[in-house]
């Protein structure tokens, strides 16, 4: 999208963004590029001068505008250079005659004139409307009935206003001459027949015509392009430009001079008669000089782009003379082509046309167009690194403004505040009420899953005791009495022995890890059950209609915190410390029943004297197998009983544990120092997910906001791009 | 004592208990390990007051020593009592005609549990009731394992496994009877038995001592408390004593018993404890106790039969030796009564120094029992 676009919908979505109910108007006040009409037209200016250049650069013709006032000889040094005679380019004595403009090029075979027709609309906008505004006269016509009903003044006091009316009642009158012309497009006419489209009707024809008035066909042209043969040898990539007169009493003439010939040639040649009443350069003469200069445009060389044609009367040399000598004066200062160059000609002279202005001017152009070219594209580059930086200005004033707005991120802080404050006290009573039910758990009786797990637990290590401690009875004893025998004693079977049966007997109460995991993960989930409750549709059911596990939602919880846009890190912090916990046999009740497996030793300790004591000491014999037998057996079973008790006894510890782990929780999410403030930052920063039904229009803005900075970001990009190709 | 004048020492102990805790055990092992013990000694023997005591001592011991050797112990398979039974001891200071005899009764736990246990028992029970309220020491074995093992979930059944109530209720009625007779000795035993599990002094491995203090005194609070309303002058003690010393619990589970408070009863297991050599501390604490407070209550009993004759004595005197008048003074000794009355005034003062040697005696056994210390297991409780 061009960048002139891209401005005009950073105009149209700034506009819908600061019309958006939940911006507060101070901040949509900001939300403004007050400048952006003279941007856009800087824009639309350098894309047209860029358009142009490309225009220039690519033009197959050497383009020379004919400048002038009326009557210099302008239309005459035109039919000399193009070979046309007055059938095709009027010339006139004491009257203007051109009445539109006509580019004639050089073509040695083609002989054709195409004349771009007004439209009826174009008529009005482009011909009547300027002479009404001129003549101060109401909005103009909209049709061209209008204009034929049209009730203009008799007269103007004003002479140039008179001259005005004049032209604007002969082109009413003549209406029914020419209406019918008014078609718009593109109209081929032989050359012969061009004089009516292109030139005035002569006194002539306004005389014969009588009272049904003249025919004014050239009303209906806005333009001709005439193609013939030139008759001067090396010229045939050449086109000339005709404008109507310099100072001739029409609307705006100036002003479409100017458009005529800005970037459409590439130099101009003014042309100057010395006759009786004009044999010095006059103040027309310096106005239509100075208008030449906003021709001019980026050429910096005057010189090289202006250049006057001084038309000589050969039998008027005294005439010729006087004039020389002003030019000298008043356009170079005293020094022959100082400033301007002069060409000497008659202009009625082809050939010496040929000889004395031709020539000579594309022989300086040769050098002079590419410097020109040069000026030009430095001049447009210039210009539009100045839009550029314009740009970019404006930008940067719009980013602070959004950032203020981003800031407060389309709602207004309180209502912000007051959700993440109702957020965090909707969650802190549900996590009191959940604390307040652990607390009573851990006070309260056993849980009787925990003394079933126990239980379980403690059934299973008897079984195994009475299974030969995993080994079968007999192979037990047979090996026992084995090991008794080939050692000499009973301590090398029942020293290892004593180790191995600890350890699994200790490893078979580990089996209550089970039991610690299900109650971890039922305070999990009922944790997350009341953080989720408060959280909107922040975790509503996934897409698959399975429930997540409350570990589940918790872990996406802490991710939530930690990626939030604006960071919660002592919110995360609590999350992730309430999931990292293990609740374990082997680190919460190990250490407590660790001296209920102290007897199932060879040597025991005795409490009271500290006297090592030998526990077994049994014959050698199949009868003190089966002694051994029973004492492992009773040591084991009692340790296990015993186990079984401690572990009784701390019935309460798993509740106590996992209600102290959740009230920890509960302080460091709802009570730490940065609670507030990180609440508040999570709601700035997931309301939409949280709430998406009541932050529908704040969805809304954020779009139409992530629109302003995402065209922004576009209108950047594009002026870097541009500055990267220039 | 066939001689009216001599001086007679009779006592009751009376043990609480509800069936199971082992009355018997304790009472067999009190008259053997007692009998060993004082035998040691010098000063007094311990006998069995008749054959049938001895034969039921004899029985108890041996089938205890018995199970000990073949390293199993199942107190379920020890037989209940089914009758009362009187075991009759003597205590006797050596070197003096002095016997102490004390009679303990036996009698099935069930009836303190269930008064009698219907009415063909209750003749018998209200027999065995006059007899506790009647006895000058009141021992209440308690069932140590019981007391430490019954989990959280059945500690609600514990009182009436203990039967709190019901010794509560005998206890009263011996406060009341002895605050009665303020004079005479006063004692409550609170004994666990089978204690050799939790204390560390006998061998095993943990020590529970304070625990199981303080299960018995939270359990039966409302025994004390009664104790100290109602016999405020009773002396109150506790000894946790072993059973066997080297029988260890392995475990304990509750298993359905109808009947049972709760239909339930907790069975113990245990295990013999290499080498399996009786050891039973707390009972030499409770014999000694035992014998001092015999011996005490004699020395009082004592002091005040040589009071009373030394006051008769000191009145049969000055009757023999009172002057009448000459004629009233020559008519007694015609007539043999002045001899007569120093005959009677010569025997209520031998009676009197005989009573007096008794109490001399007894106060000299009691200085060599007071000499045997106490172990640290005995506590006072009042």
């Amino acid at each position: 999208m061009a960048l002139g676009e891209q401005l005009d919908e950073l105009s149209a979505i700034l506009a819908d963004l600061r019309m958006h109910i939940t911006l507060d108007p101070e901040l949509a006040g900001s939300l403004t590029l007050p400048q952006l009409p003279e941007i856009r037209a800087d824009v639309a200016e350098t894309a047209d001068s860029f358009r142009m250049i490309a225009t220039r650069f690519t033009r197959a013709t050497v383009n020379l505008g004919v400048s002038g006032a009326a009557r210099m000889g302008k239309s005459t040094l035109l039919q000399s250079v193009s070979g046309l005679d007055d059938q095709q380019i009027p010339t006139g004595d004491g009257i203007p005659v051109t009445a539109i403009r006509s580019r004639i090029f050089h073509s040695p075979t083609v002989l054709r004139a195409e004349l771009e027709m007004h439209s009826p609309e174009s008529f009005l906008a482009e011909v009547i409307a300027p002479l009404h505004t001129a003549l101060s006269l109401p909005a103009p016509p909209r049709s061209l009935e209008q204009f034929a009903d049209w009730s203009y003044p008799e007269s103007s006091e004003q002479t140039r206003s008179r001259l005005l009316l004049t032209r604007l009642r002969e082109l009413q009158s003549a209406l029914p001459s020419y209406k019918h012309l008014l078609t718009g497009g593109v109209k081929s006419v032989p050359l012969e027949e061009i004089r009516p489209y292109v030139a005035y009707p002569t006194d002539e024809e306004i005389r014969a015509a009588g009272p049904g008035g003249v025919r004014r066909a050239y009303a209906a042209v806005r333009e001709a392009r005439i193609e013939c043969p030139f008759p001067h040898e090396h010229v045939a990539r050449i086109g000339i430009v005709d404008l109507p007169g310099l100072g001739e009493v029409t609307a705006d003439a100036e002003q479409r001079h100017v458009d005529g010939l800005r970037n459409e040639v590439d130099a101009v040649l003014v042309v100057k008669r010395s006759s009786e009443t004009s044999s010095f350069f006059d103040e027309t003469d310096a106005s239509g000089m100075a208008l030449l200069d906003r021709v001019r445009g980026f050429v910096r060389s005057t010189g090289e782009f202006t250049y006057v044609v001084h038309n000589i009367d050969p039998d008027k040399p005294h005439l010729a003379e006087n004039l020389r000598g002003d030019l000298l004066r008043s356009l170079n200062g005293g020094e022959a082509d100082r400033f301007f160059t002069v060409f000497e000609t008659d202009v009625r002279d082809s050939e010496r046309v040929g000889r004395d202005v031709l020539t000579p001017l594309l022989k300086r152009l040769a050098d002079g167009l590419p410097v020109m070219d040069a000026e030009v594209l430095a001049g447009t580059r210039g210009r539009a690194g100045a839009v550029r930086d314009r740009i970019r200005l404006h930008l940067a004033d719009l980013q602070r403004a959004l950032n203020l707005v981003a800031r407060r991120a389309g709602v207004p802080e309180e209502v912000n505040d007051a959700k993440a404050d109702q957020l965090r006290s909707g969650v802190a009573k549900r996590l009191r009420v959940l604390v307040a039910d652990l607390a009573a758990e851990a006070n309260g009786s056993t849980d009787p899953g925990y003394a079933q797990a126990v239980e379980n637990a403690y059934e299973g290590v008897l079984d195994w005791i009475g299974d030969g401690f995993g080994r079968g009875a007999d192979v037990w004893r047979e090996l026992a009495l084995t090991r008794m025998i080939t050692e000499g004693h009973p301590a090398d079977f029942a020293g290892p022995e004593f180790n191995r049966i600890r350890v699994e007997i200790s490893r078979r109460f580990a089996a209550l890890d089970d039991f610690f995991t299900d109650r971890l993960t039922d305070a999990w989930d009922r944790t997350a059950e009341a953080i989720a409750a408060e959280c909107g549709a922040l975790f509503a059911e996934s897409a698959d209609g399975e429930e997540a596990s409350g570990q589940v939602v918790l872990k996406r919880l802490a991710k939530l915190f930690g990626e939030s846009s604006q960071p919660c890190p002592g919110l995360a912090a609590a999350v992730h410390s309430l999931l990292d916990v293990r609740l374990e046999y082997r680190t919460l009740l190990y250490p407590r029943v660790r001296p209920d497996l102290a007897p199932l030793n060879l040597q025991v300790t005795h409490p009271d004297t500290g006297e090592e004591m030998q526990q077994v000491a049994v014959p050698l014999t199949e009868g003190g197998a089966e002694e051994l037998y029973g004492i492992f057996n009773g040591l084991a079973e009692q340790a296990a009983f015993r186990i079984q008790k401690s572990l009784l006894r701390e019935a309460a510890v798993p509740a106590a544990v996992v209600h102290a782990l959740v009230e920890q929780f509960e302080d460091t999410l709802i009570r730490s120092g940065t609670s507030v403030q990180e609440f508040r930052r999570f709601v700035r920063s997931y309301r939409n997910d949280l709430w998406p039904e009541e932050f529908h229009g704040i969805n809304e803005a954020n779009s139409r906001f992530a629109r302003v900075v995402g065209v922004s970001k576009e209108i950047a990009a594009l002026a870097e791009q541009g500055e990267e190709e220039l | 004592m066939t001689d009216t004048n001599r001086l007679v020492f009779e006592y009751k102990i009376g043990l609480l208990a509800p069936s199971q805790v082992g009355k018997s055990t304790l009472i067999a092992s009190l008259l053997s390990e007692g009998q060993r013990m004082l035998n040691r000694e010098t000063t007094v023997q311990l006998t069995a007051a008749d054959r049938l005591t001895g034969n039921r001592i004899a029985n108890a011991d041996n089938s205890v020593t018995g199970a000990l050797k073949a390293r199993v112990f199942r107190p379920m398979l020890m037989p209940g009592t089914s009758d009362p039974s009187w075991f009759r001891l003597l205590l006797e200071p050596r070197g003096h005609d002095l016997p102490i005899r004390f009679d303990i009764l036996d009698y099935p736990g069930g009836w303190l549990e269930n008064g009698g246990e219907g009415p063909e028992h209750e003749q018998k029970w209200n027999e065995c009731e006059a007899f506790l309220a009647d006895s000058s020491v009141l021992i209440v074995p308690i069932d140590s394992v019981l007391l430490m093992e019954a989990r959280a979930e059945n500690a609600a059944l514990l009182t009436a496994h203990l039967a709190v109530f019901q010794i509560k209720q005998v206890v009263l009625r011996w406060a009341k009877n002895r605050r009665e007779r303020a004079g005479e000795p006063a004692m409550v035993v609170f004994c666990p038995v089978k204690c050799e599990t939790y204390l560390s002094d006998s061998g095993s491995l943990q020590d529970q001592a304070t625990d199981l203090k303080h299960q018995v005194v939270d359990q039966f609070s409302e025994v004390l408390e009664t104790l100290r309303e109602a016999a405020p002058h009773a002396s109150v003690r506790y000894l946790p004593i072993d059973t066997y010393g080297c029988v260890e619990l392995v475990s304990a589970r509750w298993v359905q018993r109808p009947g049972a408070p709760g239909d339930i009863k907790l069975e113990p297991k245990y295990r013999v404890r290499p080498p399996g050599t009786i050891a039973r501390k707390g009972l030499e604490d409770l014999i000694s106790l035992l014998c001092r407070q015999l011996v005490d209550s004699a020395r009082m009993q004592s002091e005040q039969t040589a009071a009373q004759r030394e006051a008769t004595a000191r009145y049969s005197r000055e009757y023999a030796d009172l002057r009448e008048g000459f004629f009233r003074d020559l008519w007694l000794k015609v007539s043999g009564e002045r001899g007569r009355r120093e005959r009677i005034a010569e025997a209520d003062q031998e009676h009197y120094l005989e009573a007096h040697e008794t109490t001399r005696s007894l106060f000299d056994v009691l200085a060599a029992l007071g000499e045997r210390r106490s172990s640290p297991r005995l506590h006072h409780l009042s």
